[in-house]
């Protein structure tokens, strides 16, 4: 089965390690596949490239890159949320005349059309929500 | 089509996730909705005669010091059996 | 895969973080890709169609003029819990004619007829 992931709850609400990165590391060494982890709202926060993670504990944006890196999975930023946050990539900076982009290179930002995309083709797809 | 439900809190999101599972549906409690095992037993309990599966990850129960060993009205989960759970219901978050 | 079929479960109140907007921006979403979606008011997100909402006084958007519009977007099958409606007081209040009351029986199987199922 092929699963895909919709992430809102942002990085901070996981004391430890964050669920859904244990839920897609658990995804990609069964039998099954990891095609697509969008953000969604806070969620997007998981992208950002500027978070200082103090030294002891993991930095959320590096595990899922590493992870996207070795088993090709899609790492997806809603735009209309990540932009909201202050979330943007080189393109949109660049669009907005922004100084600088924040999102870190190993995701992208993309539309709601493509979650609309990944429930059309059929994937599993597992949300994680936030706490609030 | 039979769902699994996950709950991540104990409070409204848990009693909102209570009012909508049938019969068939499983039920994972993960992060603070753990505490339900202890907070709220009663409506727990009875989802087994309901034949509703209940299941509590595991991660989350040790984290908190809790021991669902004694409890015979729920499961242990690991993350590998919450994807296998995952991969045989479709999913439905609650939070 | 024309079987893709969701279910939006609003069961926040209005203005709470921002999440039945979440909710509503996703199911419209999912309309513009001729995805056939619902919506079930359940809980505190039975508030939602609590009439007379002024959101502009604590500068919001109107999730109530919102909920007005949604079907342009052809998001027309709504279902509202009626025992959330009767433990706020909300029992007698106007409902759109898309919108049925589902009891307490009747919840638990609307999930299982779609393939997918969303709450905010």
């Amino acid at each position: 089965m092929r699963f895909s992931l919709l992430v809102s709850s942002p990085p901070a609400d996981s004391y430890g390690s964050d669920p859904a990165l244990q839920f897609a590391r658990a995804v990609v060494r069964s039998e099954h596949e990891l095609h697509r982890v969008f953000f969604y709202g806070d969620g997007v926060f998981h992208g950002s490239a500027l978070a200082v993670v103090p030294r002891d504990r993991p930095d959320t944006a590096e595990q899922w890159a590493a992870l996207a890196a070795e088993h090709q999975v899609d790492l997806v930023l809603c735009s209309a949320s990540a932009t909201r946050r202050g979330v943007l990539d080189r393109d949109e900076a660049e669009r907005r005349a922004h100084p600088a982009a924040s999102a870190h290179a190993a995701f992208a930002l993309s539309g709601l059309g493509q979650l609309a995309d990944t429930y059309l083709l059929g994937d599993r797809i597992v949300t994680f929500g936030g706490t609030r | 089509m039979t769902l699994l439900h996950t709950v991540n809190s104990d409070a409204s999101a848990l009693t909102d996730c209570l009012s909508a599972l049938s019969q068939g549906d499983a039920l994972l409690l993960m992060q603070n909705a753990v505490y339900a095992l202890h907070s709220r037993p009663a409506e727990l309990a009875i989802l087994g005669s309901r034949n509703i599966r209940l299941f509590a990850l595991h991660d989350d129960l040790a984290a908190r010091g809790l021991d669902a060993d004694a409890i015979d009205w729920v499961e242990t989960a690991s993350y590998d059996d919450f994807v296998a759970l995952a991969a045989r219901h479709s999913v439905c978050a609650w939070y | 895969m024309s079987e893709t079929s969701v279910l939006v479960i609003l069961r926040s109140p209005p203005y709470h973080a921002g999440r039945s907007k979440s909710g509503l921006d996703l199911a419209m979403a999912f309309a513009a890709f001729d995805i056939p979606v619902a919506l079930l008011f359940m809980g505190d997100g039975v508030w939602q169609l609590s009439p007379g909402q002024a959101a502009s006084e604590i500068g919001a958007k109107s999730v109530e003029k919102t909920l007005a519009s949604l079907p342009l977007y052809d998001i027309e099958q709504w279902y509202v819990d009626a025992a959330a409606l009767a433990a706020r007081g909300l029992d007698g209040i106007a409902l759109p004619e898309h919108a049925s009351r589902v009891d307490d029986e009747t919840l638990p199987t609307l999930l299982g007829r779609f393939s997918q199922v969303l709450v905010f």
